[in-house]
C-alpha cells in the first residue's frame, strides 16, 4: 500500500513539474494575475507623508501668490515710514504740523547775474532763511 | 480843574491815534548789512547772537558789520535802502495777515538785478540775502522782520 502511494506521488510529482505544465501555469498567472504597474516616479514619490507634503507646499505657494510678502515691508522699517509719510491721507496732527510749518517760505527767487541757492536751517531759538547768489565771474 | 484834564486826555488822544493806526498798518524790518571775507578773523556786530548763526550758516572767518537801518513798511509800500559800493536793496510789503508777511526783497546795481525773490515771513522771522561781491569781501543782508 505504502508503495502504492509512493509511486503515486511521484507520478503527480513529475506530471506538475513537467515543463508543459510550468509553462501553462506561468501563462496562466500571468493572463489572471497581471503584475502591479510600478509608479513611473518610484515608491517614493507615492508615499502618503510625501503627498501630504506636496499638498502643503501647493496650498502654501496658492497662499502666497494671493498675498505676496513685502520684503521692503518686513526688513525695512524706514521704508515704512516713509510710506506713510508719503500717505495721501495722512492723520491730520495740528500740533506737528504747527511746528512743522517752515517760518518762511520762498515764493519765489532769481537773479540775473548767476544761479541762486536757498536753504534754511533750525537753530534753537528761530528758523533761518538763506537765499544766495554766486554773480558768475565773480 | 475837570476840564483841564478832559482837555489833556484829548489831546493825549489825538497825539496817539495817528502813531497807533500807523502801528497797527505799518511793519518794522531791520536790516543789518554785513561784508563777510576770509581776510583776518574780525567780529564786530552790534547783535553778538548772530556770531553763531553766521559762522554756522557760513564758511567765512571773517564778519563785519557795515551799518543798520529801520524801515517802517506800509502795505504795498516800496522802500529803496542803499547799499554798499553801488548796490541797492528794494523791498515791498506786499501782503500781511497779521501774523506773517509776503515781502518781495531785490538786491540790484547797474540795473541788473542780482538777487529777486519773494518770502512769506512769520513775525517775528529772519531771513538772509547774500552773495554780491564787494572789494573787500562778500555782502550779506540780514533782515529781521516783527522784532
Amino acid at each position: 500500500m505504502n508503495e502504492l502511494n509512493n509511486l503515486y506521488k511521484n507520478w503527480i510529482k513529475d506530471e506538475v513539474s513537467s515543463p508543459d505544465v510550468e509553462a501553462a501555469k506561468e501563462a496562466f498567472l500571468k493572463q489572471k494575475f497581471p503584475p502591479a504597474p510600478v509608479p513611473a516616479s518610484g515608491p517614493f514619490w507615492g508615499a502618503p507623508s510625501f503627498r501630504f507634503a506636496l499638498v502643503g507646499c501647493m496650498a502654501l505657494l496658492l497662499v502666497l501668490k494671493i498675498n505676496p510678502i513685502d520684503h521692503a515691508t518686513v526688513s525695512d522699517p524706514a521704508q515704512i515710514t516713509t510710506a506713510v509719510l508719503v500717505s495721501e491721507n495722512p492723520t491730520p496732527d495740528p500740533a506737528a504740523d504747527a511746528s512743522e510749518q517752515p517760518q518762511t517760505q520762498i515764493k519765489k527767487l532769481g537773479s540775473q547775474m548767476g544761479p541762486t541757492v536757498a536753504y534754511q536751517k533750525n537753530f534753537s531759538d528761530v528758523q533761518i532763511t538763506v537765499v544766495w547768489v554766486f554773480p558768475k565771474g565773480a | 480843574m475837570l476840564k483841564k484834564l478832559t482837555a489833556s486826555i484829548c489831546l493825549l488822544a489825538l497825539l496817539l491815534i495817528p502813531s497807533m493806526t500807523q502801528a497797527q498798518n505799518s511793519n518794522r524790518m531791520i536790516v543789518t548789512m554785513v561784508v563777510a571775507s576770509n581776510n583776518g578773523s574780525d567780529f564786530n556786530m552790534d547783535n553778538d547772537a548772530y556770531r553763531d548763526k553766521l559762522t554756522q550758516l557760513f564758511s567765512y572767518s571773517s564778519y563785519v558789520q557795515s551799518d543798520l537801518k529801520k524801515l517802517d513798511m506800509a502795505l504795498g509800500e516800496t522802500q529803496n535802502l542803499a547799499l554798499l559800493e553801488g548796490y541797492n536793496l528794494s523791498l515791498t510789503l506786499k501782503e500781511d495777515t497779521g501774523s506773517s508777511i509776503v515781502a518781495r526783497a531785490v538786491i540790484t546795481k547797474d540795473n541788473k538785478n542780482y538777487i529777486d525773490t519773494e518770502l512769506s515771513i512769520a513775525k517775528p522771522g529772519i531771513f538772509f540775502m547774500g552773495g554780491p561781491t564787494l572789494s573787500t569781501g562778500d555782502l550779506i543782508l540780514i533782515l529781521e522782520n516783527g522784532y
